[in-house]
């Protein structure tokens, strides 16, 4: 490769990392339990996404109806290491079991304490939560006092909060609070088996695993003979046991000893 | 004549070679069917975890409505303890087959109960998402087609003079579960 061509091509890489996060900011929210709506999730996404770049400190959310009797802390845990991200701070709502949980991560937790995020939680987000079920509500309020005190502690302001604060009920102008109604029930939606199961593609999983184990059970070990086979075997058995040695013929010709390997071998299994 | 004093224990000596090779074959074979159809049934208590878990979620709306002495709350309560556990295979299936009947029976209790009924989320959960739920989790885990893939081992195992040579050797039947309505 020339260098000239090596150039255009290392030009053409910059540009493509320069452009890259601009396609799209990773969301921030999986509403499994379909519980907040669309524009308030992508507006967590981008208050997110300013967070991490202002305090380093992203912020995730679950919702789910039902954890299947797992732990929501503990489950909240996974969810942080499985983000693979120490900086971050998740939420995990479950609709249906009026529980939540916070994960912080290694990196965040000199800025928050779970002490601290533990009694945000009581004051902000318990009540609209489990009493008045204003999901969105709820996580606004929590995600602007989560910020304040990241704030706060870091020495540094954010300056645009988006429409979080008429989410939170908060909202100074007149203009009409951001509308509740969708988040204060919960719908099926198609994520609904998400929703209600720990780890929904675990239990796929599983279950294509049985089915493919069964049915391999049901075929055996497949040393069924094919129709071929058991004519070579019996045409064989002709030219082994089938003439006498003065080269006279000794009962069937190989017809008769195909046909009749074919017979037995239903006996040792070998045909269906 | 001395060749065919030998021939004679060279054809006993060639008998024996052939029936230890078939009896060997034989008993590999059906060996690594009967492990096959072991793993089908691990398989299946994998499945069965998301039936523990649909009873989970079942109970706890219950417990926002029922008193935890309810008979169906601990039914099903009972049902999920089996098949978390580790009873028997017979004990284990049948947990799922009462927690299939117990969950319905459940279900339908909250369903007309006045409190679920006043309660939006409860009475979605009640009338769509948890019966849908079971459903599904019934059907990942039909157990029935554990006891077909078993029985045709078996017959194999009974019905071949393979089988019957690996059975001779110690390789034994698949365990089957009494499936509902049977006998």
């Amino acid at each position: 490769m020339s260098v000239k061509a090596r150039a255009v091509l290392l030009a053409l890489l910059m540009l493509l990392a320069a452009w890259l996060p601009a396609l799209g900011e990773t969301p921030a929210v999986d509403d499994q339990a379909e519980v907040l709506p669309l524009d308030m999730a992508e507006e967590i996404t981008s208050y997110s996404a300013r967070m991490a770049q202002e305090l380093g400190v992203p912020f995730r959310l679950i919702t789910k109806h039902f954890l299947g009797g797992k732990n929501v802390q503990q489950y909240a845990d996974q969810a942080l290491e499985i983000g693979a991200d120490s900086r971050a701070v998740v939420l995990v709502m479950v609709i249906g079991e009026e529980t939540y949980a916070l994960a912080i991560g290694e990196q965040t937790r000199p800025l928050l304490s779970p002490e601290r995020a533990e009694s945000m939680l009581g004051n902000t987000f318990h009540e609209p939560f489990v009493v008045e079920r204003d999901y969105g509500r709820a996580v606004a309020a929590f995600l602007l006092d989560l910020s304040a005190t990241l704030q706060s502690r870091a020495g540094k302001r954010i300056a645009d909060e988006g429409k979080l604060p008429s989410y939170a009920g908060r909202a100074i102008s007149a203009a009409p609070a951001a509308t509740a109604s969708p988040t204060a029930y919960p719908t099926g939606g198609t994520s609904w088996l998400d929703s209600i199961l720990e780890d929904k593609t675990q239990s796929e999983h599983e279950a294509r695993e049985y089915e493919t184990d069964v049915r391999e059970a049901q075929e055996g070990s497949g040393r069924n003979l094919s129709l071929f086979q058991i004519a070579l075997i019996g045409f064989i058995l002709f030219k082994i046991f089938g003439r006498k040695k003065n080269g006279g013929k000794n009962g069937c010709g190989p017809l008769g000893w195909i046909f009749g390997t074919w017979g037995l071998s239903k006996f040792f299994g070998w045909r269906k | 004549m001395k060749a065919s004093a030998r021939a004679v224990p060279a054809f006993l000596a060639m008998l024996l070679l052939l029936a230890l090779a078939f009896g060997i074959g034989a008993y590999r074979g059906m060996y690594n069917e009967r492990l096959q159809v072991e793993l089908a049934l691990s398989s299946l208590q994998d499945v069965l975890e998301t039936r523990v878990e649909m009873g989970n979620n079942l109970l706890t709306v219950a417990g926002r409505h029922l008193d935890g002495d309810d008979t169906l709350v601990k039914a099903v309560r009972e049902d999920i303890a089996l098949l978390s556990g580790e009873g028997s295979l017979p004990g284990i299936l049948s947990a799922n087959q009462r927690l299939a009947r117990d969950g319905k029976a459940l279900l339908a209790q909250l369903e007309s109960s006045p409190s679920v009924r006043a309660d939006e989320r409860d009475l979605f959960y009640v009338n769509a998402l948890l019966p849908r739920g079971f459903e599904q989790s019934a059907q990942w885990a039909d157990a029935a087609q554990y006891n077909q893939a078993a029985r045709a081992y078996n017959a194999r195992l009974k019905g071949t003079i393979t089988g019957l040579a690996a059975s001779l050797l110690g390789v034994e039947p698949a365990a089957l579960f009494e499936e509902a309505g049977s006998p």
